[in-house]
């Protein structure tokens, strides 16, 4: 069984309106309907490669069907949706058309990305005087370490910039159920009026 | 080729590979191929233990070492070049019934005895000697975190690249 063409677009557009990695692999099995867990992880492997580029992701289906459990992917989709954002480029075209506004267009992750892509170009301090008393051992582990403190306030930024965008959907369904939430704009007078 | 593995013909393709262990299939190998910037990249993941009641462990009939060959049998017979062999390995939950962190604690086991990183990786590895093997010994870290001043680790995330010299 391969990837439906339909069921990728779907995983993106799901994803671009803040749908978790969790989400995403209920989705698939929803679509798909219930096989062996080899079988399930295989196919779910197969859609985010071609949904996201993402080579093998590493979560299995069956930490899904474990309650709090389910949670144990979370590691997981920290890291896969930081790849799966830095390879935006690759898998949404409404980026290069800019026909659509998403949570992953927020200035916080936006920066963050700039921010990223060039601490991979720069000449990290150039031919400052400090930067050539460091032995090349030191060098190599200043560069990693400045590469690996962006790639985290990447993460960070996206984590946080998705919690957000996830509260707001909780406010939404908040008013759709609760519509005298005191949060929500009242018609009535308040206090002092 | 070891007979317990079982290939899934149907879905194998240039540039995808699946098999299992006939007598388990929690025991598996899955491959894939991509291309990125012109380079034909191989990732795989292979699982040939997994743990037992009472602290044991439970092995499969295949090595991990037989699942590699016969995958590699496989992309030869498809005509596929690959270009680089790529090793992820991270302390992350891949299964429920615990971390698939045998290249990774290899890693860190070996950057103890070797004098550099990259012999640890090609010499003290399983993934490393199945490339070595390949003769895919020039190796090149895109990631190794956390940053380790002295080289020594301990490392929670690596993706690592062997390719031929």
């Amino acid at each position: 069984m391969s990837p439906d063409p339909l069921v990728i677009a779907e995983l993106r557009e799901l994803f671009k309106s803040g749908a978790t990695p969790s989400r995403l692999m209920r989705h698939i099995i929803a679509h798909h309907g219930q096989q062996i867990i080899p079988w399930t992880n295989k196919l779910i492997r197969a859609y985010f490669r071609e949904a996201f580029g993402i080579p093998m992701f590493r979560a299995s289906a069956d930490l899904l069907a474990m309650g709090p459990e389910g949670l144990r992917i979370a590691p997981e989709s920290a890291v896969v949706i930081h790849e799966m954002v830095k390879k935006r480029t690759e898998w949404d075209r409404s980026r290069i058309t800019k026909a659509e506004e998403t949570w992953m267009d927020s200035l916080a992750v936006t920066e963050a990305l700039k921010q990223t892509d060039s601490t991979q170009t720069e000449s990290f301090a150039g031919n400052s005087n400090w930067w050539n008393q460091l032995d090349d051992e030191t060098k190599q582990y200043v560069k990693e370490m400045i590469v690996y403190t962006h790639s985290l306030s990447l993460k960070v930024a996206i984590l946080s910039t998705l919690a957000e965008q996830l509260q707001q959907q909780i406010l939404v369904l908040e008013d759709h159920f609760t519509p005298s939430s005191p949060l929500q704009s009242s018609p009535h007078p308040s206090c002092g009026e | 080729m070891n007979p317990y593995i079982r290939e899934w013909s149907s879905t194998n393709t240039g540039t995808g590979y699946y098999a299992d262990d006939l007598t388990n299939p929690d025991f598996f190998i899955e491959a894939s191929i991509a291309t990125i910037k012109s380079e034909k990249i191989l990732t795989f993941i292979v699982r040939t233990i997994k743990p037992g009641p009472g602290g044991t462990v439970i092995r499969g009939k295949v090595k991990g070492s037989e699942f590699f060959e016969a995958m590699w049998e496989h992309f030869v017979a498809m005509g596929t070049t690959i270009d680089v062999i790529q090793g992820e390995w991270s302390d992350r939950v891949i299964f429920n019934f615990g971390k698939l962190t045998a290249n990774l604690d290899a890693f860190n086991r070996a950057l103890l005895i070797h004098s550099t990183r990259e012999d640890a990786a090609s010499n003290g590895t399983p993934t490393g000697r199945y490339a070595k093997k390949k003769l895919y010994t020039k190796v090149h870290f895109a990631k190794a975190e956390p940053p380790s001043q002295t080289g020594t680790g301990p490392y929670t995330d690596v993706v690592v690249q062997f390719r031929r010299p």
